[in-house]
């Protein structure tokens, strides 16, 4: 992509406005943070928590200085404790559900609980010293496809258990989404890194760059293991948006830009001086805030509807907002413009007006026929990812539209598949905290399969 | 504005806050500190012979992460030369002459000690003494402080000495350290005394460091038991203060209240159960000097509100309160009742009384997770207040008068109606056998538990 740019700012300017946002708690922050839980009976907290933390518990080990039993709490319900600590959109979660919130604002939840898993994280021991050890070897083997969050903490609690585990995932490193879809801002790469370690530690065998269907077909991994849990996420290229011309240079999906993000130095990573963003979710917005970090003189986020419809929190919007980001609303993407070379030099929309609710309850947009452009040297897709049903066609597996076919939690057509986190999840549960609950209570159930059909 | 000077046995001061014995008034730039942010009076650090204090003197006592609710020392008597004291005090008074000075004072058990010392202090101009009968660490193994006030009979002995020559008041500071305060209160008026300060520290081990097990604080590796102070002595020094109060032997004897004291409510409450002033120490080692701002302010606010003219008006207001159990009246019901408006959902009620009373508080609108509200069985309630102490919203649970359905009676006149002639008082021959059909009738059953009836957690039958 010869017509983006590094450089657009100083290095390390770059890194320091990429660092994780919020610093982390002193011992006393936490501390006096904590005391001001009131401990609730029967927290809400808690129950808005997907993987069911005892919160008022390790609030209360923090305040009482047992750092170490706080980590213990958390892991022991939820392995990526760490991650969701940084990632959890905790305002709509336990942070919402506080009964302090709607008065002097809920305990921090969410910074609570980094302060009690950096107790143990980046320990090479971390997990077994929050007690979480391989069960007794029951010689029975269970394959995991795909490394992210459901992926993961279903082959802790595998292992857990005792059973067998190798994990298959694509990318050369575990983590998924948690690893390539987050922006640094919110969560480093080496918590990830290091949770996906001590599944390792735990005794899981991990196949990275290894991608099931292609490298490794569904009929060998049902000879080989003993049931197989399909946690391959929400499938990855942006969905169709009908933009004409989309193969242009400078067009990329908002994820891949992410990823490079992770996976280099952020200042090498090419930009845009005038970035236009489709979509208005948090994927966008992470988007956003990279592309304006890195130098960007203009970035923009086109949505079809409105801020009152955009799935993007509420929060990220702000910080959009404070890093420049401009949104235009009721603006539909229709065809990319190029420059002699090829290189994507506008972007035609058409003006969207709002009608009836649609089926999720969201007004309809209607394309009008007033088109506006939109200059810009690099358009990023963030309209949501494309399932890929294929995969479980070659498990022999009943698809229903891009998913397959559930015959009960986390069981499909064939009782020695499962599937669970992303694959099977839609809307708000597309998060890490719900992959995590889903990769538990998946690992639960074919605990009891493997048990039942010893 | 209300008129806040007072005074305790004849020493005047222009407000009741003064600086207790202690850090605080160790010195002339100390006091002129205190008394420019408008302290009223000061009890000097006792003086008296050569001390020599240790390295990590205190130990905090930290709750729920709010700092030093209690305060312990091992720190003893003024450390700095007898004659440089009462030059200061000399000089301290000069520069306040509206001010009360007060000058703490603690020498062996000997008569013409004490007569030398007494009259030594009196030539620096001070207004009156107050003899450390109290200090429990350090000074009372040296037989001196509480090794004095544990023995009412020295309290007396050493007060009468005192009085011998002193020309101006004398107040003794009692300790809390001793069965029953009022008998070293006795004892001091027995030998003279103007007044009496209480409560001096309490003997305490404030905590240990689970690391080394070694105590809080450490001396090199050693500790000692040490004296506790601050916010969490409050409700102790309150009771003894009234004890005195309520005396009918120690009626009139003027009280400077002591222990904790730390807002303006807390100086009205000593004051309310018997002091004239109060003495302040921990809340000055916390906050500084310049909280005596807030006290005034506060205190004077209160009383224009309670429409009085002076703060002489509150003193002892309390005291006629202050009953035996046997004189409250066990037909008087209260029922807690919950705001719905103003409920968070926290469930702190719901919890404390199914764990520790009778289980009579739920949620009003089933299991939702927000928005939920707890709600009272007004049948089941025995309104003993532990919700709404437990409650963190102001006000959102409040104790409902119920309307009279007996007549009022207390433990004394049921014991009179119904008690066994030749039991005692305390036993009166009430037993459970004779409670259904005796006592049952005459009072309300909400305060006792139903014999006929086990509380097992099953469900009842219908």
């Amino acid at each position: 992509m010869g017509d983006l740019f590094t450089g657009l700012r100083p290095a390390a300017q770059i890194d320091a406005d990429l660092a994780e946002r919020l610093p982390a708690y002193t011992r006393n922050e936490a501390i006096v943070e904590a005391s001001n839980c009131l401990y609730c009976f029967d927290a809400p907290c808690m129950v808005a928590c997907p993987t069911s933390i005892d919160i008022p518990g390790f609030i209360k080990l923090i305040q009482t200085d047992d750092r170490l039993g706080s980590a213990q709490r958390i892991l022991e319900q939820n392995i990526l404790g760490s991650s969701c600590a940084r990632v959890c959109a905790v305002e709509e979660l336990c942070e919402q559900a506080c009964v302090l919130a709607p008065h002097e604002g809920p305990i921090k939840i969410g910074r609570l609980q980094r302060y009690a898993t950096d107790e143990v994280y980046r320990d090479p021991n971390g997990f077994a010293r929050a007690g979480l050890v391989s069960g007794a070897p029951t010689g029975r083997s269970v394959a995991v496809v795909g490394g992210g969050p459901a992926g993961l903490a279903s082959a802790a609690e595998l292992r857990i258990a005792g059973h067998d585990v190798t994990i298959f995932d694509r990318q050369p490193e575990l983590g998924g989404l948690a690893m390539y879809g987050i922006i640094p801002l919110r969560e480093p790469s080496e918590v990830a890194q290091w949770e996906a370690s001590q599944v390792i530690a735990l005794g899981a065998t991990a196949k990275v760059g290894c991608e099931v269907g292609v490298d490794v077909s569904g009929e060998e991994l049902l000879e080989q293991f003993d049931a197989v849990f399909l946690a391959n996420g929400a499938g990855r290229r942006v969905s169709s948006i009908s933009l004409v011309g989309a193969e242009a240079d400078g067009v990329e999906d908002a994820l891949e830009f992410i990823e490079e993000i992770r996976v280099q130095r952020p200042s090498d990573v090419p930009v845009g001086r005038n970035v236009v963003i489709v979509g208005a979710g948090n994927t966008a917005m992470d988007a956003a805030t990279i592309a304006a970090r890195l130098g960007a003189d203009v970035v923009t986020c086109v949505y079809r509807r409105t801020q009152g419809e955009m799935t993007g929190y509420p929060d990220e919007y702000e910080h959009c907002l404070k890093d420049g980001v401009r949104f235009r609303w009721l603006t539909q993407p229709v065809r990319v413009l190029t420059d002699d070379t090829g290189h994507v030099s506008g972007l035609e929309c058409r003006v969207v007006v709002l009608g009836e609710p649609d089926i999720d309850g969201r007004p309809r947009p209607t394309v009008t026929d007033d088109v506006v452009v939109i200059d810009c040297d690099h358009v990023l897709l963030a309209t949501g990812q494309l399932r890929e049903p294929g995969l479980y066609e070659r498990f022999g597996l009943d698809v229903e539209w891009d998913r397959p076919k559930m015959t009960g939690p986390f069981h499909t057509s064939d009782p020695r598949v499962f599937a669970g986190g992303d694959a099977v999840l839609s809307g708000k549960e597309l998060s890490v905290v719900d992959a995590v609950a889903q990769g538990r209570d998946a690992a639960r159930a074919i605990d009891a399969y493997l048990e039942d059909h010893a | 504005m209300a008129d806040l000077s007072t005074d305790t046995a004849g020493i005047q001061s222009p407000n009741p806050f003064w600086i207790a014995s202690g850090p605080p008034g160790n010195s002339l730039r100390q006091v002129r500190l205190a008394f420019e942010a408008g302290w009223g009076g000061v009890v000097w650090k006792t003086v008296g012979g050569p001390v020599i204090d240790t390295a990590m003197r205190y130990g905090g006592l930290d709750v729920y992460g709010r700092k030093l609710v209690g305060l312990n020392n091992i720190e003893l008597i003024s450390d700095r030369p007898i004659e440089v004291n009462f030059a200061e005090i000399a000089q301290a008074k000069e520069e306040f002459p509206d001010r009360a000075v007060v000058v703490s004072l603690m020498v062996e058990t000997e008569r013409q000690a004490w007569h030398e010392v007494v009259k030594r202090a009196e030539q620096t101009g001070c207004d009156g003494f107050e003899l450390n009968f109290g200090c429990p660490h350090g000074m009372s193994e040296r037989n001196m402080g509480a090794a004095v006030g544990q023995v009412p009979e020295y309290i007396e002995m050493i007060t009468g000495w005192v009085k011998e020559v002193a020309t101006i008041p004398v107040l003794v500071k009692l300790t809390p350290n001793i069965t029953n305060i009022e008998s070293g209160a006795l004892a001091a008026k027995a030998g003279g005394a103007d007044g009496v300060s209480a409560i001096n520290t309490i003997n305490s081990i404030v905590g240990l460091d689970l690391d080394t097990w070694e105590t809080r604080p450490s001396v090199n590796g050693k500790g000692s038991h040490g004296g506790y102070a601050g916010p969490a002595v409050k409700p102790i020094a309150l009771h003894m203060v009234s004890s005195i109060a309520h005396n009918p032997e120690l009626a009139g004897l003027p009280i400077s209240g002591i222990g904790g004291a730390h807002t303006w409510q807390d100086v009205a409450e000593f004051m309310l159960l018997g002091a004239s002033t109060v003495q302040v120490c921990t809340a000055i080692m916390h906050h500084g000097f310049r909280l005596v701002g807030e006290l005034e302010t506060g205190l004077s606010n209160y009383l224009d509100s309670k429409g009085l003219a002076s703060v002489r008006d509150l003193v002892g207001g309390s005291v006629e309160r202050i009953s035996s159990f046997g004189d409250l009246d066990l037909n008087w019901q209260v029922r807690a009742k919950v705001d719905p408006d103003s409920c968070i959902g926290c469930g702190k009620c719901i919890e404390v009384c199914r764990d520790n009373q009778v289980d009579c508080i739920d949620w009003e609108n089933g299991t939702v997770n927000i928005g939920r509200v707890a709600k009272v069985d007004q049948h089941e309630c025995i309104g003993c207040d532990l919700c709404s102490i437990v409650c963190p919203v102001t006000d959102c649970i409040t104790m409902e008068e119920q309307p009279r359905v007996l007549q009022e009676l207390n433990w004394n006149g049921l014991n009179a109606k119904v008690g066994v002639p030749g039991f005692s008082d305390e036993t009166s021959g009430i037993t459970w056998e004779r409670f259904p059909a005796e006592v049952a009738p005459l009072v309300d059953s909400h305060g006792f538990h139903n014999p006929s009836t086990a509380d097992t957690g099953e469900p009842e039958p219908v």
